[in-house]
């Protein structure tokens, strides 16, 4: 109930007032390799998107992997040639918050992965108005750093990541 | 509590390799003690307990962390916060067992809740140093590190939020 009265009060401020919501994926079933202390374990795509799945979004009270934000099948991890690429799908082609969710994404990389890793962060082809211009933001470095200078944005952006 | 002094005598008289017996017995004691015992004695417990962590016998690191992370009174982890997070930052990256990495990287995330002007300027001290520990060879390992690592960045943010 709670839910619903927040929701009506800012309904004209939001823009995307009644989300899809998307059943979640299991939980990873831990393998006997993983608990043997000799074999090594290589990253792969559910690593990078159990590291995503929790990020909050900025307008509702679910998860990125709730909205379908974040998908498993658009990750994709290259050990070897130390390199990751992850494509976000916005909730609405036109949501203004399509560049606070890349940068959470970003950040949350940013303090989750070994820095050996060169990480693309991009918007799902097709799926919102301003694609573009949001991926050359998202993927300027200088950019990044700079808006993250920002200390309403870095606190906006430490409250989608907290755990719940 | 009369077996302490005696054993706490014995781990700096005997030799080397009967240490890590006395240690197991130690860690094996201080659970079954009841409560009301135990908080008397806490200050010593502790510094015992700090100083058990540069142990190298594995079952002593896992037991001591277990303890040190179930813990409730942070005023007495608070106070040993200097000499806790360096070992525990050591744990964390260079043990070889996977077990005591994961239980002291759950420590790490449990200090990180304690006195926000205490912790803060560890912040980017334990930032820096936990970073091998995102590239660990072991999944399970790695994501306990990806979980201390993000609340070690947020404190900051503290407890506000909470």
């Amino acid at each position: 109930m709670k839910r619903l009265s927040m929701t009506y009060t800012v309904a004209s401020l939001m823009d995307n007032t009644n989300p899809e919501i998307y059943k979640i994926s299991s939980e990873r079933e831990i393998t006997q390799t993983e608990l043997s202390d000799d074999v090594e374990d290589e990253f792969d795509s559910w690593e990078v998107f159990d590291i995503l799945r929790s990020i909050k979004d900025p307008e509702h009270p679910l998860t990125l992997e709730e909205l379908n934000v974040v998908d498993k099948s658009l990750i994709q991890v290259d050990n070897k040639n130390n390199s990751i690429s992850i494509q976000f799908t916005p909730t609405v082609p036109h949501c203004s918050l399509a560049t606070l969710i890349g940068l959470s994404i970003r950040v949350k990389l940013v303090r989750s992965l070994p820095p050996r890793f060169k990480v693309d962060v991009k918007i799902n082809p097709g799926s919102h108005v301003s694609e573009i211009a949001v991926n050359k933001q998202l993927n300027d470095k200088e950019r990044v750093a700079a808006a993250l200078e920002n200390f309403d944005l870095l606190r906006t952006v430490n409250k989608c990541l907290e755990e719940r | 509590m009369l077996v302490f002094p005696a054993l706490h005598e014995m781990s700096s008289s005997i030799e080397q390799e009967l240490v890590a017996n006395v240690h197991i017995a130690v860690t094996n004691l201080i659970k079954y003690i009841p409560k009301q015992v135990a908080s008397t004695e806490k200050q010593k417990l502790m510094t015992l307990l700090v100083k058990l962590l540069h142990s190298e016998d594995i079952e002593v690191l896992q037991q001591t962390l277990q303890l040190i992370d179930a813990d409730s009174d942070s005023g007495l982890l608070e106070q040993h916060v200097d000499t806790l997070l360096p070992i525990l930052i050591k744990l964390s990256i260079c043990s070889s067992s996977m077990q005591v990495r994961i239980s002291s990287l759950k420590c790490l995330a449990t200090m990180s809740k304690l006195t926000t002007l205490l912790i803060v300027p560890h912040m980017n001290s334990v930032i820096k140093k936990l970073l091998p520990a995102l590239d660990d060879k072991k999944r399970l390992v790695r994501k306990e590190a990806v979980k201390t690592r993000n609340i070690w960045c947020m404190v900051r943010d503290g407890h506000e939020s909470h």
